[in-house]
């Protein structure tokens, strides 16, 4: 008898482990070690097809990675094409302004070039914006209205509600679940705390919170950060030659100071020049109404509370020429190319098509806004696309050939090296740039193309536009391409994702193949185990039995015959 | 159940290889054993312990051919298995061409 000293069979064979757990014989026969190899060996040749089908499908993942990666290369070269095709389509304009902290702007699809002349910006679109007038000394239990009853007015709209928690918190929370266009907030100073008020959009607007509106209704708001604003009333046919002042004497109040003027100039013209002069906390200047005359409009340069007046005569008639205009948020005010315009926001994307303006800050000064083609826009476009091509191509040229890898064969990696060469060879017939290499593009043994900076900042201006004709857009011409490159990298439609559905599907297949074979690996591993555990002992129990008989017959020969018999065969 | 009884069912079974009935029969064979040592000594004794033990050998002789028949079924089994590693083919690749 013998205890089995033969280890179990390995879990891991070629690197790849096993999802079967092997079977230790308990067998104590002088057999038991036999019984062990014969489990083992026959647990080890049934893995193979296994581990066998484990190396096809880390393959199969190899492949759909492979693609993966070539799907993005090919979709970010469609791209890429795309663009320079729009580019072109769009005569590659761009953009600039004459003064981008007024103005800036920014080609939305316009194909011709243009100028446009922005002037009279007077004001730009703010939003609205005030606090409580007085403070609360707790947000969350000092009452804020008397009677519990208030009215937010946000333009014209007048909502009407009872306060649910009259606390600084409860009146926060309750207009921020309105929906009115406003948004409340908190303010914690040393002197208490104030509720905040601000329109969720810019634009010159009503905005106001009364307590008790069909009683005292008082309105518990105060402008905070809105510029004050002060127009002329009367309108001057002429800003440079209709005398503003009678006396050419003023007074122009700012807060707490004033400042006496004595016009040298006795227009709007002049009056705007010396108070922009004077060094008061203001900015002047002049407006257009729709009639065509003339105002001056005075805006604080500090947001805040303030006073503002201007007067005429100030020793003798003393007239206002302002009226205050106190009004919550400010529409953007200006002129383009002669058509007076008021918006209540600053991005101007609806008057001339193709562009979008930004008013960025007022001004008096007249600013251009010139859309010319630009081949600096080209020539970087140019630049990703050689980057973006050679990727591509050197993902193809590792698929290709006798020392390719993993999709060496395969249809997409075949079809997309076709369309790289047809890309390469892409020839107009006509103009002075025919092909990539007029652009400063040339391509090396290996298929990887190069951009020479220098040849293409050469180009002619009747060059660019014959490039402009060879990109053409997204849907012809060089740029055409990148339509049939979709095709394969298309995340829905596309040949490479098509590839990658159907290793997917193999894999899935050889995952559930796995799965059952290893079931049956076990089911056999536990029958043969049983049926071997059983064989070791019923030879230990049958030798045993064999030496006990063995004993007796000697005993009966010695009884009966005197003599031993002969060992049985 | 006699010495020579349980023996001889003992040989069918490990014919068959029915291994839970070869354990019963082993267990009532070891009773048959020692009820036989009990027995008076006579040359019918004598015959009987001979059989038997000529018998267990037979059925014990059967059990190591069980296990040399294992070791070749698991052998040709191997060789089965490893032609079919140098021959399997990779599944295929799917081709499809969506511009057809």
């Amino acid at each position: 008898m013998s205890t089995s000293t033969v280890t179990p069979a390995s879990t891991s064979t070629s690197g790849t482990t096993s999802p079967f757990t092997p079977i230790t014989l308990g067998g104590i026969s002088k057999y038991a070690s036999d019984f062990q190899n014969i489990l083992n060996r026959a647990v080890q040749i049934a893995q193979i097809p296994i581990t066998q089908l484990q190396n096809e499908d880390a393959n199969v993942l190899s492949e759909e990675t492979l693609l993966g990666t070539l799907n993005t290369s090919v979709g970010t070269l469609a791209t890429s094409l795309s663009t320079l095709g729009t580019l072109a389509a769009g005569q590659s304009l761009n953009a600039t302004s004459s003064d981008p902290t007024s103005v800036t702007a920014a080609v939305t699809g316009a194909t011709s070039p243009a100028t446009y002349t922005i002037n009279s910006i007077s004001s730009i679109a703010t939003a609205a914006s005030e606090r409580s007038l007085t403070s609360y000394s707790d947000s969350s239990s000092t009452s804020v209205s008397a009677t519990g009853t208030m009215q937010l007015v946000v333009g014209s709209q007048k909502t009407t509600f009872n306060l649910t928690t009259n606390t600084l918190v409860g009146l926060r929370d309750q207009i921020n679940s309105m929906g009115a266009g406003v948004t409340a907030s908190i303010l914690t100073t040393s002197s208490g705390n104030y509720l905040s008020l601000t329109a969720n959009g810019s634009g010159a607007t009503t905005l106001q919170l009364n307590d008790d509106p069909s009683g005292a209704n008082n309105d518990i708001l105060t402008t905070t950060t809105s510029t004050v604003v002060g127009e002329t009333t009367t309108g001057l046919a002429s800003a440079t030659t209709t005398p503003v002042s009678t006396t050419g004497q003023l007074s122009l109040t700012v807060g707490t100071k004033t400042y006496a003027l004595t016009l040298t100039d006795n227009s709007l013209t002049g009056l705007e020049n010396q108070i922009n002069a004077s060094g008061a906390d203001v900015t002047a200047s002049i407006v257009t109404d729709s009639s065509g005359n003339s105002h001056l409009s005075l805006a604080t340069n500090t947001p805040g509370e303030t006073t503002l007046s201007l007067n005429d005569d100030p020793t003798g008639a003393n007239t206002s020429l302002l009226t205050n205009t106190p009004q919550q948020g400010t529409n953007a005010v200006f002129q383009l190319n002669g058509i007076q315009l008021s918006q209540a926001n600053n991005v101007v994307n609806s008057v001339a098509p193709g562009v979008t303006f930004t008013l960025e800050a007022p001004t008096t000064t007249p600013v251009t806004v010139t859309l010319a083609t630009d081949p600096t826009q080209l020539s970087s476009a140019l630049q990703s696309f050689v980057t973006d091509f050679n990727e591509t191509k050197s993902e193809v040229v590792a698929q290709t050939g006798p020392s390719g890898g993993l999709l060496s064969g395969d249809l997409a990696v075949t079809q997309i090296g076709d369309m790289l060469r047809q890309i390469t060879g892409y020839s107009l017939g006509t103009g002075t740039v025919q092909s990539l290499s007029d652009l400063g593009i040339t391509f090396d043994n290996s298929g990887q193309l190069n951009f020479d900076q220098s040849t293409f900042n050469s180009l002619s201006q009747t060059q660019i536009a014959d490039a402009l004709t060879y990109l053409g857009s997204p849907t012809s011409g060089l740029g055409g391409f990148s339509a049939q490159l979709t095709e394969f990298s298309d995340p829905v439609t596309g040949l490479i994702q098509l590839e990658q559905s159907g290793l997917s599907t193999t894999d899935q297949d050889i995952q559930a193949h796995i799965t059952t074979l290893t079931t049956n690996l076990t089911a056999m591993q536990t029958a043969m185990s049983t049926q071997l555990n059983a064989a070791d002992a019923a030879v230990e129990d049958l030798t045993n039995q064999q030496s006990e008989l063995t004993a007796s017959l000697q005993g009966l020969s010695l009884v009966l015959y005197g003599q031993n018999p002969s060992t049985p065969a | 159940m006699t010495l020579e009884e349980s023996t001889q069912r003992l040989k069918d079974a490990v014919d068959a290889e029915d291994f839970a009935l070869i354990a019963q029969l082993l267990a009532l064979r070891s009773a048959a054993i020692k009820e036989f040592r009990h027995t008076r000594p006579s040359a019918a004794a004598f015959a009987v312990a001979t059989n038997a033990l000529k018998a267990g050998e037979e059925a014990r002789t059967k059990l190591q051919t069980f296990q040399r028949r294992a070791l070749a079924d698991t052998r040709r089994l191997s060789q089965i298995q490893q032609v079919l590693s140098g021959n399997a083919a990779r599944p295929r690749r799917p081709r499809i061409d969506c511009r057809g």
